[in-house]
Protein backbone atom coordinates (compact mmCIF):
# COMPACT_ATOMS: atom_id res chain seq x y z
CA UNK A 1 0.00 0.00 0.00
CA UNK A 2 1.58 3.75 -0.81
CA UNK A 3 2.36 5.82 1.94
CA UNK A 4 0.28 8.77 2.11
CA UNK A 5 1.69 12.06 2.58
CA UNK A 6 1.03 15.35 2.95
CA UNK A 7 2.80 17.87 2.24
CA UNK A 8 2.86 21.56 3.34
CA UNK A 9 4.74 24.31 1.60
CA UNK A 10 4.08 27.72 0.00
CA UNK A 11 6.36 28.26 -2.27
CA UNK A 12 4.62 26.07 -5.13
CA UNK A 13 7.73 25.73 -7.34
CA UNK A 14 9.41 23.58 -3.86
CA UNK A 15 5.97 21.88 -3.12
CA UNK A 16 5.94 20.54 -6.22
CA UNK A 17 9.41 18.85 -6.49
CA UNK A 18 8.78 17.65 -3.45
CA UNK A 19 5.32 15.86 -4.21
CA UNK A 20 6.60 15.34 -7.81
CA UNK A 21 9.50 13.06 -6.22
CA UNK A 22 7.98 11.62 -3.73
CA UNK A 23 5.53 10.22 -6.31
CA UNK A 24 8.35 9.20 -7.82
CA UNK A 25 9.44 6.83 -4.80
CA UNK A 26 5.89 5.31 -4.23
CA UNK A 27 4.16 7.76 -1.94
CA UNK A 28 0.27 8.99 -2.58
CA UNK A 29 0.86 12.85 -2.37
CA UNK A 30 -1.19 15.74 -1.78
CA UNK A 31 0.39 19.66 -1.60
CA UNK A 32 -1.01 22.12 0.58
CA UNK A 33 0.07 25.69 0.49
CA UNK A 34 -1.78 27.38 3.35
CA UNK A 35 -2.47 26.23 6.79
CA UNK A 36 -6.31 26.62 6.56
CA UNK A 37 -6.55 24.62 3.62
CA UNK A 38 -3.85 21.59 4.86
CA UNK A 39 -6.05 21.64 8.31
CA UNK A 40 -8.76 20.29 6.32
CA UNK A 41 -7.52 17.52 4.12
CA UNK A 42 -6.07 16.38 7.61
CA UNK A 43 -9.76 16.51 8.66
CA UNK A 44 -10.69 14.65 5.70
CA UNK A 45 -7.90 11.84 4.79
CA UNK A 46 -5.45 10.22 7.56
CA UNK A 47 -2.14 10.60 6.34
CA UNK A 48 0.88 8.39 7.21
CA UNK A 49 3.28 11.43 6.92
CA UNK A 50 2.97 15.26 7.17
CA UNK A 51 5.52 17.25 6.33
CA UNK A 52 5.03 21.19 7.08
CA UNK A 53 7.05 24.22 6.50
CA UNK A 54 7.54 26.35 9.37
CA UNK A 55 6.69 29.55 8.15
CA UNK A 56 3.63 29.54 5.59
CA UNK A 57 2.76 33.12 5.03
CA UNK A 58 5.57 35.89 4.04
CA UNK A 59 5.32 37.15 7.78
CA UNK A 60 7.38 35.86 10.29
CA UNK A 61 4.18 33.75 12.27
CA UNK A 62 5.20 29.91 12.56
CA UNK A 63 1.63 27.85 10.96
CA UNK A 64 3.59 24.72 11.06
CA UNK A 65 3.69 24.55 14.62
CA UNK A 66 -0.03 25.14 14.63
CA UNK A 67 -0.49 22.54 12.14
CA UNK A 68 1.74 20.09 14.41
CA UNK A 69 -0.64 21.12 17.12
CA UNK A 70 -3.53 20.53 14.64
CA UNK A 71 -2.20 17.00 13.56
CA UNK A 72 -1.52 16.02 17.03
CA UNK A 73 -4.96 16.47 18.43
CA UNK A 74 -6.94 15.32 15.52
CA UNK A 75 -4.49 12.23 14.30
CA UNK A 76 -2.12 11.31 16.62
CA UNK A 77 -1.15 8.34 14.16
CA UNK A 78 0.63 10.90 11.84
CA UNK A 79 4.11 11.29 11.50
CA UNK A 80 5.34 14.37 11.20
CA UNK A 81 8.56 16.29 10.24
CA UNK A 82 8.88 19.84 9.81
CA UNK A 83 11.56 21.89 7.85
CA UNK A 84 12.03 25.58 7.84
CA UNK A 85 14.96 28.33 6.59
CA UNK A 86 14.48 29.59 9.95
CA UNK A 87 15.64 27.72 11.86
CA UNK A 88 15.94 28.31 15.92
CA UNK A 89 16.06 26.52 19.09
CA UNK A 90 13.43 27.69 20.60
CA UNK A 91 10.68 26.42 17.28
CA UNK A 92 12.58 23.54 17.32
CA UNK A 93 11.97 22.71 20.55
CA UNK A 94 8.36 23.28 20.53
CA UNK A 95 8.25 21.57 17.16
CA UNK A 96 9.42 18.19 19.22
CA UNK A 97 6.83 18.88 21.91
CA UNK A 98 3.92 18.48 19.34
CA UNK A 99 5.17 15.54 18.23
CA UNK A 100 7.70 16.38 15.13
CA UNK A 101 9.78 13.44 14.29
CA UNK A 102 12.76 16.10 12.95
CA UNK A 103 12.87 19.09 12.27
CA UNK A 104 15.43 19.54 9.38
CA UNK A 105 17.01 22.71 8.00
CA UNK A 106 16.89 24.31 4.36
CA UNK A 107 18.47 23.93 1.99
CA UNK A 108 18.01 19.93 2.06
CA UNK A 109 18.08 17.17 -0.55
CA UNK A 110 14.88 15.23 -1.02
CA UNK A 111 17.14 12.46 -1.20
CA UNK A 112 17.45 12.86 2.62
CA UNK A 113 14.06 13.81 3.16
CA UNK A 114 12.73 10.98 1.57
CA UNK A 115 15.21 8.59 3.44
CA UNK A 116 14.03 10.58 6.95
CA UNK A 117 10.14 9.66 5.93
CA UNK A 118 11.23 6.35 4.71
CA UNK A 119 13.01 5.50 8.03
CA UNK A 120 10.03 6.91 9.96
CA UNK A 121 7.86 4.41 8.20
CA UNK A 122 9.73 1.63 8.63
CA UNK A 123 10.28 2.08 11.85
CA UNK A 124 6.36 2.49 12.67
CA UNK A 125 5.66 -0.67 10.37
CA UNK A 126 8.23 -2.73 13.18
CA UNK A 127 6.89 -0.85 15.93
CA UNK A 128 3.89 1.20 16.08
CA UNK A 129 4.11 4.49 15.57
CA UNK A 130 3.20 5.29 19.20
CA UNK A 131 6.59 7.08 20.83
CA UNK A 132 8.46 6.49 17.88
CA UNK A 133 9.53 9.72 17.06
CA UNK A 134 12.74 10.22 19.41
CA UNK A 135 13.93 6.33 19.35
CA UNK A 136 13.83 6.48 15.26
CA UNK A 137 16.43 9.53 15.22
CA UNK A 138 18.04 8.42 18.43
CA UNK A 139 19.90 5.01 17.10
CA UNK A 140 20.67 2.43 19.67
CA UNK A 141 19.52 -0.89 19.38
CA UNK A 142 16.18 -2.01 19.27
CA UNK A 143 16.15 -2.84 23.54
CA UNK A 144 16.66 1.23 23.70
CA UNK A 145 14.65 2.21 21.10
CA UNK A 146 11.60 0.04 22.74
CA UNK A 147 12.69 1.34 26.41
CA UNK A 148 12.69 5.14 24.98
CA UNK A 149 8.82 4.49 23.49
CA UNK A 150 7.47 2.82 26.61
CA UNK A 151 8.85 5.66 28.82
CA UNK A 152 7.33 8.08 26.35
CA UNK A 153 4.03 5.93 26.28
CA UNK A 154 4.54 5.97 30.25
CA UNK A 155 4.90 9.61 30.85
CA UNK A 156 1.63 10.83 28.75
CA UNK A 157 -0.27 8.50 31.17
CA UNK A 158 0.57 10.71 34.33
CA UNK A 159 -2.32 12.81 34.58
CA UNK A 160 -3.86 14.87 37.03
CA UNK A 161 -7.45 13.32 36.95
CA UNK A 162 -5.77 9.91 38.02
CA UNK A 163 -6.14 8.27 41.34
CA UNK A 164 -2.82 9.20 43.29
CA UNK A 165 -2.34 5.82 43.37
CA UNK A 166 -2.55 4.95 39.50
CA UNK A 167 0.10 8.19 39.39
CA UNK A 168 2.31 6.13 41.61
CA UNK A 169 2.37 2.67 39.59
CA UNK A 170 3.64 4.96 36.50
CA UNK A 171 6.26 7.35 38.00
CA UNK A 172 7.46 4.30 39.66
CA UNK A 173 7.46 2.31 36.56
CA UNK A 174 8.95 5.24 34.58
CA UNK A 175 11.72 5.52 37.17
CA UNK A 176 12.73 1.84 36.35
CA UNK A 177 12.66 2.93 32.73
CA UNK A 178 14.76 5.81 33.01
CA UNK A 179 16.90 3.79 35.22
CA UNK A 180 17.24 1.20 32.81
CA UNK A 181 17.59 3.87 29.74
CA UNK A 182 20.94 5.69 31.22
CA UNK A 183 22.34 2.67 31.89
CA UNK A 184 22.31 0.79 28.58
CA UNK A 185 20.95 4.10 25.92
CA UNK A 186 24.23 5.40 24.06
CA UNK A 187 24.29 9.16 24.54
CA UNK A 188 22.35 10.15 21.01
CA UNK A 189 19.49 8.69 22.57
CA UNK A 190 19.47 10.24 25.79
CA UNK A 191 20.03 13.68 24.17
CA UNK A 192 16.88 13.14 21.95
CA UNK A 193 15.07 12.15 24.59
CA UNK A 194 16.02 15.25 26.24
CA UNK A 195 15.02 17.13 23.32
CA UNK A 196 11.77 15.84 23.31
CA UNK A 197 11.01 16.19 27.07
CA UNK A 198 11.58 19.56 26.93
CA UNK A 199 8.39 21.91 26.44
CA UNK A 200 6.34 18.76 27.14
CA UNK A 201 2.85 18.72 28.40
CA UNK A 202 3.47 15.49 29.88
CA UNK A 203 6.60 17.07 31.92
CA UNK A 204 4.67 20.09 32.49
CA UNK A 205 2.01 17.75 33.89
CA UNK A 206 4.53 16.04 36.47
CA UNK A 207 6.37 19.46 37.33
CA UNK A 208 2.89 20.56 38.14
CA UNK A 209 2.19 17.04 40.69
CA UNK A 210 5.68 17.14 42.15
CA UNK A 211 4.00 20.22 44.77
CA UNK A 212 1.53 17.53 46.11
CA UNK A 213 2.28 15.69 49.09
CA UNK A 214 1.06 12.54 48.18
CA UNK A 215 3.11 9.32 47.44
CA UNK A 216 2.79 10.37 43.52
CA UNK A 217 4.73 13.48 44.58
CA UNK A 218 6.82 12.93 45.81
CA UNK A 219 7.58 10.31 43.10
CA UNK A 220 7.48 12.79 40.37
CA UNK A 221 9.67 15.46 42.85
CA UNK A 222 12.62 12.56 42.16
CA UNK A 223 11.82 11.88 38.48
CA UNK A 224 11.88 15.66 38.01
CA UNK A 225 14.75 16.28 39.70
CA UNK A 226 16.97 13.60 36.82
CA UNK A 227 14.80 14.80 33.88
CA UNK A 228 16.06 18.03 35.04
CA UNK A 229 19.92 16.62 35.49
CA UNK A 230 19.40 15.41 32.04
CA UNK A 231 18.54 19.00 30.39
CA UNK A 232 21.60 20.48 32.16
CA UNK A 233 23.39 17.34 31.15
CA UNK A 234 22.23 17.44 27.26
CA UNK B 1 -0.14 33.45 1.36
CA UNK B 2 -0.21 32.50 -2.33
CA UNK B 3 -1.15 29.40 -3.82
CA UNK B 4 0.16 28.26 -6.98
CA UNK B 5 -0.93 31.00 -9.15
CA UNK B 6 0.63 33.26 -7.24
CA UNK B 7 -2.77 34.37 -5.49
CA UNK B 8 -4.48 32.86 -2.83
CA UNK B 9 -6.65 29.86 -2.98
CA UNK B 10 -9.92 31.47 -1.64
CA UNK B 11 -9.18 33.94 -4.17
CA UNK B 12 -9.00 31.58 -6.69
CA UNK B 13 -12.25 29.84 -5.50
CA UNK B 14 -14.16 33.39 -5.73
CA UNK B 15 -13.05 33.79 -9.42
CA UNK B 16 -16.46 34.42 -11.63
CA UNK B 17 -16.40 30.26 -12.85
CA UNK B 18 -14.22 28.70 -10.51
CA UNK B 19 -17.00 27.13 -8.77
CA UNK B 20 -18.99 24.07 -10.85
CA UNK B 21 -22.77 23.16 -9.70
CA UNK B 22 -23.74 19.70 -10.31
CA UNK B 23 -27.48 18.45 -9.40
CA UNK B 24 -28.52 15.41 -7.44
CA UNK B 25 -32.32 14.49 -7.57
CA UNK B 26 -34.32 13.91 -4.50
CA UNK B 27 -37.10 11.51 -5.19
CA UNK B 28 -40.68 11.22 -4.19
CA UNK B 29 -41.76 7.01 -3.97
CA UNK B 30 -45.22 6.01 -4.59
CA UNK B 31 -45.56 2.26 -5.30
CA UNK B 32 -42.58 1.54 -7.26
CA UNK B 33 -41.98 4.54 -9.14
CA UNK B 34 -40.40 7.21 -7.95
CA UNK B 35 -40.91 11.11 -9.05
CA UNK B 36 -38.72 13.37 -9.08
CA UNK B 37 -39.19 16.29 -6.23
CA UNK B 38 -36.13 18.36 -6.63
CA UNK B 39 -32.87 18.74 -7.41
CA UNK B 40 -30.11 19.86 -4.68
CA UNK B 41 -27.32 21.84 -5.74
CA UNK B 42 -23.96 20.54 -4.87
CA UNK B 43 -20.72 22.94 -5.21
CA UNK B 44 -17.30 21.70 -6.15
CA UNK B 45 -14.16 23.60 -6.12
CA UNK B 46 -11.83 24.53 -8.93
CA UNK B 47 -10.82 21.50 -11.05
CA UNK B 48 -7.16 20.53 -10.09
CA UNK B 49 -7.27 22.01 -6.86
CA UNK B 50 -8.07 20.10 -3.19
CA UNK B 51 -10.81 21.89 -3.05
CA UNK B 52 -12.55 19.77 -5.82
CA UNK B 53 -13.77 17.56 -2.96
CA UNK B 54 -16.40 19.34 -1.19
CA UNK B 55 -16.04 18.20 2.09
CA UNK B 56 -12.21 20.02 1.77
CA UNK B 57 -13.68 22.92 0.14
CA UNK B 58 -16.36 23.72 2.59
CA UNK B 59 -13.67 22.99 6.15
CA UNK B 60 -11.75 25.36 4.01
CA UNK B 61 -14.27 27.80 3.56
CA UNK B 62 -15.48 27.52 7.71
CA UNK B 63 -11.65 28.06 8.75
CA UNK B 64 -11.49 31.03 6.41
CA UNK B 65 -14.38 32.75 7.77
CA UNK B 66 -15.84 33.11 4.08
CA UNK B 67 -18.90 31.16 4.36
CA UNK B 68 -21.03 34.35 3.44
CA UNK B 69 -18.57 35.25 0.55
CA UNK B 70 -18.90 31.92 -0.99
CA UNK B 71 -21.96 30.99 -0.24
CA UNK B 72 -23.50 33.84 -2.73
CA UNK B 73 -20.96 32.19 -5.15
CA UNK B 74 -22.42 28.79 -4.62
CA UNK B 75 -26.03 30.33 -5.08
CA UNK B 76 -25.11 31.83 -8.36
CA UNK B 77 -23.73 29.03 -9.52
CA UNK B 78 -26.73 26.82 -8.52
CA UNK B 79 -28.86 29.16 -10.15
CA UNK B 80 -26.74 29.97 -13.61
CA UNK B 81 -26.53 25.95 -13.45
CA UNK B 82 -30.42 25.18 -13.15
CA UNK B 83 -32.22 28.24 -14.29
CA UNK B 84 -33.03 26.82 -17.86
CA UNK B 85 -33.36 22.96 -16.77
CA UNK B 86 -36.49 21.93 -18.71
CA UNK B 87 -39.35 21.54 -16.58
CA UNK B 88 -38.38 24.41 -13.77
CA UNK B 89 -38.36 21.72 -11.66
CA UNK B 90 -37.60 23.29 -8.17
CA UNK B 91 -34.19 23.38 -6.37
CA UNK B 92 -32.51 23.24 -3.83
CA UNK B 93 -29.39 25.00 -2.33
CA UNK B 94 -26.96 24.56 0.94
CA UNK B 95 -26.23 27.54 2.94
CA UNK B 96 -24.62 28.18 6.09
CA UNK B 97 -26.71 29.40 9.05
CA UNK B 98 -23.92 31.38 10.17
CA UNK B 99 -24.12 32.90 6.95
CA UNK B 100 -27.67 33.69 7.03
CA UNK B 101 -26.80 35.14 10.74
CA UNK B 102 -24.04 37.58 9.45
CA UNK B 103 -25.35 38.51 5.83
CA UNK B 104 -27.94 40.88 6.56
CA UNK B 105 -28.85 41.26 3.06
CA UNK B 106 -29.11 37.92 1.81
CA UNK B 107 -32.61 37.81 0.95
CA UNK B 108 -32.15 41.04 -1.29
CA UNK B 109 -29.19 39.46 -2.43
CA UNK B 110 -31.21 36.16 -3.23
CA UNK B 111 -34.46 38.09 -4.41
CA UNK B 112 -32.07 39.94 -6.99
CA UNK B 113 -29.81 37.28 -8.12
CA UNK B 114 -33.00 34.75 -8.83
CA UNK B 115 -34.71 37.74 -10.97
CA UNK B 116 -31.31 38.36 -13.40
CA UNK B 117 -31.99 34.09 -14.00
CA UNK B 118 -35.47 34.23 -13.94
CA UNK B 119 -35.99 31.24 -11.47
CA UNK B 120 -38.47 32.31 -9.42
CA UNK B 121 -38.19 32.16 -5.66
CA UNK B 122 -41.09 29.90 -5.72
CA UNK B 123 -38.95 27.22 -7.08
CA UNK B 124 -36.16 27.17 -4.25
CA UNK B 125 -35.43 25.69 -1.32
CA UNK B 126 -32.73 26.61 0.73
CA UNK B 127 -30.90 24.06 3.30
CA UNK B 128 -29.69 25.00 6.02
CA UNK B 129 -26.51 23.66 7.36
CA UNK B 130 -24.26 24.54 10.27
CA UNK B 131 -21.14 22.99 11.92
CA UNK B 132 -21.51 25.64 14.59
CA UNK B 133 -23.93 27.52 16.58
CA UNK B 134 -24.85 30.67 14.67
CA UNK B 135 -23.55 33.63 16.95
CA UNK B 136 -26.06 35.88 16.15
CA UNK B 137 -29.43 34.03 16.80
CA UNK B 138 -31.47 37.09 16.14
CA UNK B 139 -29.91 38.24 12.46
CA UNK B 140 -30.74 34.54 11.57
CA UNK B 141 -33.99 34.62 12.50
CA UNK B 142 -34.88 37.57 11.03
CA UNK B 143 -33.03 36.72 7.59
CA UNK B 144 -34.94 33.12 8.02
CA UNK B 145 -38.75 35.28 8.26
CA UNK B 146 -37.57 37.53 5.43
CA UNK B 147 -36.89 34.43 3.06
CA UNK B 148 -40.37 32.45 3.72
CA UNK B 149 -42.28 35.64 3.41
CA UNK B 150 -40.29 35.33 0.47
CA UNK B 151 -41.79 31.86 -0.53
CA UNK B 152 -38.79 30.36 -0.02
CA UNK B 153 -39.16 26.73 1.75
CA UNK B 154 -36.61 25.92 4.29
CA UNK B 155 -34.76 22.49 4.62
CA UNK B 156 -32.65 21.62 7.41
CA UNK B 157 -29.63 20.00 6.39
CA UNK B 158 -27.35 17.32 8.62
CA UNK B 159 -30.32 15.84 11.12
CA UNK B 160 -28.54 13.39 13.06
CA UNK B 161 -24.78 14.85 13.09
CA UNK B 162 -23.38 18.00 14.52
CA UNK B 163 -25.60 20.77 15.25
CA UNK B 164 -29.08 19.83 13.91
CA UNK B 165 -30.42 19.25 16.73
CA UNK B 166 -34.32 19.99 18.35
CA UNK B 167 -32.90 23.91 19.32
CA UNK B 168 -32.47 23.88 15.33
CA UNK B 169 -35.74 22.30 14.28
CA UNK B 170 -37.49 24.99 16.83
CA UNK B 171 -35.83 27.94 15.58
CA UNK B 172 -36.12 27.18 11.91
CA UNK B 173 -39.69 25.20 11.71
CA UNK B 174 -37.83 23.32 8.39
CA UNK B 175 -40.32 22.15 5.46
CA UNK B 176 -37.73 19.35 5.21
CA UNK B 177 -36.24 17.15 7.61
CA UNK B 178 -32.86 15.55 5.96
CA UNK B 179 -31.69 12.62 7.70
CA UNK B 180 -28.06 12.52 7.36
CA UNK B 181 -26.35 9.61 6.05
CA UNK B 182 -24.45 8.66 8.98
CA UNK B 183 -27.84 7.47 9.88
CA UNK B 184 -29.56 6.15 6.91
CA UNK B 185 -26.05 3.62 5.98
CA UNK B 186 -27.04 0.18 7.36
CA UNK B 187 -30.73 1.22 8.89
CA UNK B 188 -31.62 -2.56 7.34
CA UNK B 189 -29.33 -3.72 9.14
CA UNK B 190 -28.77 -2.01 12.33
CA UNK B 191 -32.36 -1.19 14.06
CA UNK B 192 -30.92 1.42 16.43
CA UNK B 193 -30.66 3.76 13.11
CA UNK B 194 -34.10 2.39 11.96
CA UNK B 195 -35.60 3.31 15.62
CA UNK B 196 -34.10 6.95 15.00
CA UNK B 197 -35.84 7.28 11.28
CA UNK B 198 -38.88 5.93 12.52
CA UNK B 199 -38.81 8.74 15.54
CA UNK B 200 -38.08 11.49 13.04
CA UNK B 201 -40.70 10.45 10.87
CA UNK B 202 -43.27 11.23 13.53
CA UNK B 203 -41.44 14.07 14.85
CA UNK B 204 -41.57 15.82 11.28
CA UNK B 205 -44.82 15.46 10.81
CA UNK B 206 -46.05 16.63 14.00
CA UNK B 207 -43.84 19.00 13.47
CA UNK B 208 -45.51 19.99 10.10
CA UNK B 209 -42.60 18.83 7.77
CA UNK B 210 -41.56 15.95 5.84
CA UNK B 211 -38.47 13.50 5.87
CA UNK B 212 -35.64 13.13 3.11
CA UNK B 213 -33.45 10.29 3.95
CA UNK B 214 -29.48 10.34 2.34
CA UNK B 215 -26.91 8.88 1.25
CA UNK B 216 -29.21 5.92 0.30
CA UNK B 217 -26.28 3.82 -1.36
CA UNK B 218 -27.87 0.20 -0.79
CA UNK B 219 -31.06 -1.57 -1.99
CA UNK B 220 -31.47 -2.97 1.48
CA UNK B 221 -31.56 0.52 3.30
CA UNK B 222 -33.44 2.07 0.74
CA UNK B 223 -36.33 -0.76 1.36
CA UNK B 224 -35.76 -0.58 5.13
CA UNK B 225 -36.26 3.28 4.86
CA UNK B 226 -39.78 2.99 2.72
CA UNK B 227 -41.03 0.38 4.70
CA UNK B 228 -40.36 2.88 7.93
CA UNK B 229 -42.23 5.36 6.00
CA UNK B 230 -40.40 7.59 4.01
CA UNK B 231 -41.53 8.66 1.00
CA UNK B 232 -38.33 10.96 0.05
CA UNK B 233 -35.19 9.15 -0.78
CA UNK B 234 -31.98 10.98 -2.29
CA UNK B 235 -28.51 9.16 -2.86
CA UNK B 236 -26.34 7.37 -5.54
CA UNK B 237 -28.96 4.55 -6.06
CA UNK B 238 -31.42 6.32 -6.73
CA UNK B 239 -29.44 9.40 -8.84
CA UNK B 240 -25.90 10.13 -8.93
CA UNK B 241 -24.50 14.16 -8.43
CA UNK B 242 -24.03 15.15 -12.05
CA UNK B 243 -24.27 18.23 -14.47
CA UNK B 244 -27.41 19.64 -14.96
CA UNK B 245 -27.60 18.69 -18.35
CA UNK B 246 -27.47 15.09 -17.54
CA UNK B 247 -30.46 15.47 -15.74
CA UNK B 248 -32.42 17.71 -18.66
CA UNK B 249 -35.97 15.91 -19.30
CA UNK B 250 -35.49 13.98 -16.17
CA UNK B 251 -39.02 13.04 -14.30
CA UNK B 252 -39.54 10.07 -12.90
CA UNK B 253 -37.80 6.46 -12.52
CA UNK B 254 -39.06 2.95 -11.65
CA UNK B 255 -37.32 1.36 -8.54
CA UNK B 256 -38.33 -2.01 -9.64
CA UNK B 257 -34.39 -2.66 -10.85
CA UNK B 258 -33.51 -1.45 -7.60
CA UNK B 259 -35.59 -2.46 -4.83
CA UNK B 260 -35.98 -5.88 -3.20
Amino acid sequence: MQPRLLVVEDEPLLADSMADYFDAHGYRVDVAHELEEAQALVTASAYDVVITDLRLTPSAHEEGLELLAFVRQRRPRTLMLVVTAFPSARAERTARSRGACAVLHKPHSLAELERHVRSLLEHCARHGNEGACPALTAGGDVRTQDELRSFLLLLRNVRCDQTDGANAEVLRELERSLLELESAAPPSAMAQLTACLAGSAAVDQLLRDTSRQTTSGALARGLAVRIARMSIDG
Amino acid sequence: MTAAGGESLLDRLLMPGALETLVQPILSVEAQTARLHSFECLTRGPAGTNLRRADVLFDYVRRKGAEVRVDRACVRSALAATASMPGAPAIAINIHASSLAADSRFASFLLLACEEHRVPLSRLTLEITEHATATDGVAFLTTLETLRALGVRIALDDIGIGVSNYKMMLDVAPDLFKIDAYVVHGCSRDPRRLVIIETLLQLASRLGGSVVVEGVEDAEDLDAALRAGVTLVQGFLVGVPAPAADYAGFTERSLDAITI
